[in-house]
């Protein structure tokens, strides 16, 4: 029988039966799978580096090692976050394949959340693009060079980057060139540019989710009246 | 082969949490061969509880009455709320501690991979009860996994932006622990709580 030994992380816990639990694993050797745990649910916790090994074959493997290896603690906000970012590797990453620099993304991801100096935002829009790239999003293949810092463009889903038609513009769907060089050169910083991106790489996400709902989101409550979108980072 | 009266007994009694097949056929045959007068009462009492019990109008816990007992007795404070996931925090905390406030059962907590939110959580209920302006504190009893954090936080924020004052049960290394043996996550957590001594 397959004996497979590696790292990882639980995305999430769902019990099953008297005393066992189903883990869905984000880990090195075979990307996101599932393994059938026979525990104590406490000793299974998410956002959590874990020494991993389990036996069988099909979609539920038996777990028979599960060792924690470093543990962070995520308070707050920051723990919103966390379940967003494993909601979405949840629901967006295909089973049984390791994206090669994806879990590290992943790590690096869920370590930054745990430090209280941490910008939340492009933290987040890091990890977003890092997942969008793993799903054959093409960002990196626009030619930074040739944008215009004030023009609008479109970028679809699938299709990549347009200018804006002139109606675009006005119902607040474009992107200007230099949202776009700063997204993908080395992090944004105006407001304006912030809800750009926000908007642009949730636009890309909600097209791969194809109608399924980010219950995280719904995590971050805000001022009456405030839209949701503004509330989260 | 048609299945027995008592099949059906011992498969009922397998809808009990921990209760395998073995253990429903020594409860199904103990009931029938040595306490016929206890099953009766048991078979009556359950009958009775189903059709009766339901929830507390307004802490949601489980009462067969319109308020349960806390919410129905008028010695206890009224402007300290203690939020909760299940009944059975209720009764842990009224029978481990001298709190003499109100309650607030979640019956669940926020968990959005299982696709539960504020909203699938009921907790425009609890939010009516803040606006109502009688509480002053709100005590966050909730457990202490991710889920229970998070609903915490949640339900912190909407206190505090009602101006009332929310705290957080402790948490750490359990009374008559060793260090040793304490997983990291909860020592941690002891830590960043540590306060003067």
């Amino acid at each position: 029988m397959n004996r497979v030994h590696t790292t990882g992380f639980i995305l999430h816990v769902r019990p099953y039966r008297d005393n066992s639990h189903i883990l869905d694993l984000l880990t090195e050797a075979e990307g996101r799978t599932a393994c059938l745990f026979r525990g104590r649910s406490q000793k299974a916790r998410s956002f959590a580096r874990y020494e991993l090994a389990w036996q069988g074959r099909g979609e539920l493997k038996t777990l028979s090692l599960l060792e924690e290896q470093s543990a962070v603690v995520l308070a707050a906000q920051r723990l919103a976050c966390g379940f967003y970012v494993n909601e979405l590797a949840l629901k967006l990453l295909p089973r049984q394949i390791p994206l090669e620099g994806f879990f590290e993304d992943y790590a690096h991801t869920v370590a930054a959340l745990a430090r209280p100096d941490e910008d939340l935002e492009p933290l987040l829009r890091g990890y977003e693009r890092s997942l969008l790239h793993y799903l054959g999003e093409g960002l990196e293949s626009i030619d930074l060079a040739a944008l215009e810092p004030e023009a609008c463009y479109v970028y679809e889903a699938q299709r990549g980057l347009r200018i804006a038609g002139p109606g675009e513009r006005s119902r607040g769907a474009c992107v200007h060139g230099e949202t776009l060089r700063e997204l993908l050169g080395g992090g944004v910083q105006t407001p304006r540019g912030r809800q750009e991106a926000k908007r642009l790489l949730r636009g890309l996400l909600d097209h791969h989710l194809q109608g399924r709902r980010i219950m995280s989101r719904a995590l971050f409550p805000g001022a009456a009246g405030q839209r949701q979108e503004n509330r989260e980072p | 082969m048609k299945s027995s009266l008592l099949d059906e007994l011992i498969d009922a009694l397998r809808c009990l949490p921990g209760v395998g097949p073995k253990s429903a056929q020594r409860m199904a045959l103990h009931l029938l061969e040595r306490d016929r007068p206890g099953g009766e009462r048991l078979a009556a009492v359950l009958q009775d509880a189903m059709a009766r019990i339901g929830h507390c109008k307004v802490c949601r816990t489980l009462t067969e009455h319109e308020l349960c007992r806390v919410c129905a007795d008028p010695g206890r404070q009224r402007d300290v709320l203690c939020v909760v996931e299940t009944p059975a925090d209720v009764l842990a905390v009224e029978q481990a501690t001298g709190f003499r406030g109100q309650y607030h059962v979640l019956l669940g907590h926020l968990s959005p991979l299982d696709g539960i939110g504020p909203e699938e959580l009921g907790l425009d209920r609890l939010e009516a009860r803040l606006d109502e302006g009688e509480i002053r504190e709100v005590i966050l009893a909730t457990s202490t996994t991710a889920e229970g954090e998070v609903t915490a936080h949640y339900i912190g924020e909407l206190a505090r932006a009602r101006g009332i004052r929310s705290t957080r049960i402790a948490h750490g290394v359990p009374l008559g622990g060793e260090l040793e043996y304490v997983d990291r996550g909860t020592l941690s957590h002891a830590f960043e709580g540590r306060r003067e001594y």
